[in-house]
């Protein structure tokens, strides 16, 4: 049995089908207590439905769920300790702000000094002192958003589930939201599990971050391992932009490999084990790639194409049979398309993909 | 730009009033018509009256027995809203929740196909599943039970019934509507928050629910307080309401009489249809 000590939410080969679908092909997954944990993936990928299965709105086809050491299969989504904050919000549109806050707490029979105390700090936190009597329908969307997290949060869930709460705001709202996430996630130490597609939010909020493709868990790490070390193509293409090129082992060194791909050879630091003559596939991000005036270190390719961002630059190589993409900083001297540069980049910037063909 | 206003205000006024026109003034006419005509009738001019004159509305309101057919009409009205909504509730939510077509098929069509039959057929259905020999009674009178036979026709039982199973679809029906705009996460995140079943219902299907219930309760006892044929048959006489009545003075030419009948019926449904719409902004107006 998973113990308390390990993790707060623990998944284990967890499967879920619906009818001849399966949404969550086996994930194992152990979520640590008081940290912010994103589940991240594109749409249909099963991370809302892994979020539905915690809560209790879904039971796994197979596999178990326990939180805080105690098994979740077949406890029903009222007496779990978790709360859910809607991608729709869900808000009782026949109560106002603070019927809403206080409804698990009234349920739970919670004395009502109490409520009145939980329920006002809690407005407090997300800062609505003052609209307790004011009905759903006369607050704005980002208004509407916080009453959904004070209605969860106040019941002082072990486990806080949001589901792309964010999602239906404008771009200034949603950093705006994230940051006061964050802040309520740290004052109350609590375990957040956030479900979301969009990278960013992704990384500006977690802790650690499991990457989801298919049903699948593809890779659980930092925001830093993801972009650094993916150990998928899925990973290195969903987080950030990369280059993804499959190449041949021609040589293995002490502590570093050498790969040929395009014609051209790519040096990588020696992390897994590899033989001569395997084929692999390797990502190299735009802006691991340094580029110089002709006749400089590295090796000299023509430039396709160049694209000027102000803050960044992307340049577009001819490479034989293809092109890769370089991103540096928005630079005075732009360079020319058809002219030869110098480019090159750190044998560590050249990183080996274990898994997920695609 | 006078080419683009006169185009605005076609498509904002005239647009709309040919499409609402015709019906409004189907509706409308005969119905102004046919109250101007029961308010000059009430007060005695009619082919045969005597002009003008409040005779029949003083009479007909100081006679204790015109006070009991109002009561009776408004009481069986009430009873009968009142089974409509308690058997239609439980029908609605079930309706809503199916999931097999072929289930959902099968329920509306039972609920729903009485309103292809006639109310006469029904109500005289309805007169021989009830009556002393009939149906019900053999039953009950049958072993083991060995009871009755009880009396449900030519009283108010037998009108109760058969008028609960004939209005039942329209109180069905709005309710479905309004059970259908619910979004399914609302019961999701009320039993999230630890609603059990029960709760979820109480604190929030069944409030979300209450324009639905007002709006049946309305078309329900505004069809019911007005019901003729059904207590017509199913009273044999003995259920005396006011639709009752003004057919009978219509009968025997006291055209008079029958006006005022006719608008004191009127002025009664209103009168409970303006309390529950009243009823209904005090509860969803205002806050939202």
């Amino acid at each position: 049995m998973a113990s308390y000590e390990t993790g707060d939410v623990v998944l284990t080969a967890v499967e879920k089908c619906f009818g001849d679908s399966s949404v969550v092909k086996g994930i194992d997954l152990t979520i640590r207590k008081g940290e912010f944990f994103s589940l991240l993936g594109p749409s249909g990928c099963g991370k809302t439905t892994t979020l539905r299965m915690i809560a209790g709105l879904e039971e796994p086809t197979s596999g178990s769920i326990s939180i805080r050491g105690e098994r979740m299969n077949g406890v029903p989504i009222n007496k779990r300790p978790t709360n859910l904050v809607f991608q729709k919000l869900a808000l009782f549109p026949h109560l106002n702000v603070w019927d809403n806050v206080a409804f698990g707490l009234k349920l739970k029979r919670v004395p009502e000094a109490e409520i009145r105390t939980r329920v006002g700090e809690m407005l407090d936190m997300v800062r609505l002192s003052g609209f307790e009597s004011r009905s759903i329908a006369s607050l704005s969307g980002g208004q509407q958003q916080r009453v959904a997290i004070a209605r969860a949060v106040v019941n002082k869930p072990a486990v806080l589930l949001l589901d792309e709460p964010l999602g239906a705001l404008d771009l200034k709202l949603q950093t705006h939201l994230q940051e006061e996430l964050r802040r309520i996630q740290r004052e109350l130490a609590m375990t957040f599990v956030y479900v979301t597609h969009n990278q960013t939010e992704a990384m500006a909020m977690s802790d650690r971050i499991g990457v989801m493709n298919a049903g699948q868990l593809e890779q659980v790490g930092a925001a830093a391992d993801l972009y650094l070390r993916p150990q998928t193509e899925f990973v290195a293409g969903f987080v950030g932009q990369t280059n993804l090129i499959g190449g041949k082992v021609t040589a293995i060194g002490e502590t570093t490999i050498s790969i040929e791909a395009f014609g051209l050879t790519f040096d990588a630091v020696r992390r897994s084990a590899v033989e001569t003559g395997q084929a692999v596939t390797f990502s190299l991000r735009p802006e691991q790639i340094r580029i110089a005036q002709a006749g400089g270190a590295g090796i000299q390719l023509p430039l396709v194409d160049a694209t000027f961002f102000g803050a960044t630059a992307t340049y577009r190589l001819q490479v034989p049979g293809g092109t890769i993409v370089a991103q540096t900083q928005g630079d005075l001297q732009m360079l020319a398309p058809g002219q030869t540069v110098s480019v090159s980049w750190p044998p560590e910037a050249v990183v080996l993909l274990t898994g997920g063909q695609s | 730009m006078t080419g683009g206003k006169a185009l605005g205000t076609f498509r904002s006024f005239y647009v709309p009033a040919m499409l609402v026109g015709p019906a409004t003034l189907i509706v409308l006419i005969p119905f102004i018509a046919s109250l101007v005509v029961l308010g000059v009738y009430s007060v005695g001019f009619y082919p045969g009256g005597a002009g003008f004159d409040l005779g029949v509305w003083k009479t007909f309101l100081s006679d204790s027995y015109s006070w009991t057919v109002i009561f009776t009409s408004i009481r069986l009205a009430v009873i009968v809203t009142f089974f409509c909504l308690l058997i239609g509730y439980p029908v609605a939510c079930a309706l809503v929740r199916l999931d097999s077509m072929l289930m959902s098929i099968i329920a509306y069509t039972v609920i729903f196909s009485p309103l292809l039959m006639s109310v006469v057929v029904r109500s005289y259905g309805w007169l021989l599943l009830l009556s002393d020999s009939g149906f019900l009674n053999s039953l009950l009178g049958a072993w083991p039970l060995n009871l009755g036979p009880y009396r449900l026709i030519y009283n108010e039982i037998g009108v109760i019934i058969a008028l609960v199973h004939i209005l039942l679809p329209f109180a069905v029906l709005p309710l479905i509507t309004v059970l259908l705009q619910q979004p399914q996460q609302l019961r999701e995140a009320a039993a999230d928050l630890g609603a059990s079943p029960f709760a979820i219902f109480w604190k929030v299907t069944f409030p979300l629910s209450l324009p639905g219930v007002i709006v049946a309760a309305e078309i329900v006892f505004a069809l019911a307080v007005s019901a003729f044929v059904t207590p017509a048959v199913l009273g044999g006489g003995r259920v005396l309401n006011l639709s009752r009545l003004v057919y009978e003075n219509i009968g025997n030419i006291e055209w008079g009489l029958a006006a005022v009948q006719a608008l004191i019926l009127l002025i009664a449904a209103v009168g409970v249809l303006l309390i529950l719409e009243r009823f209904n902004r005090r509860t969803f107006g205002e806050k939202s």
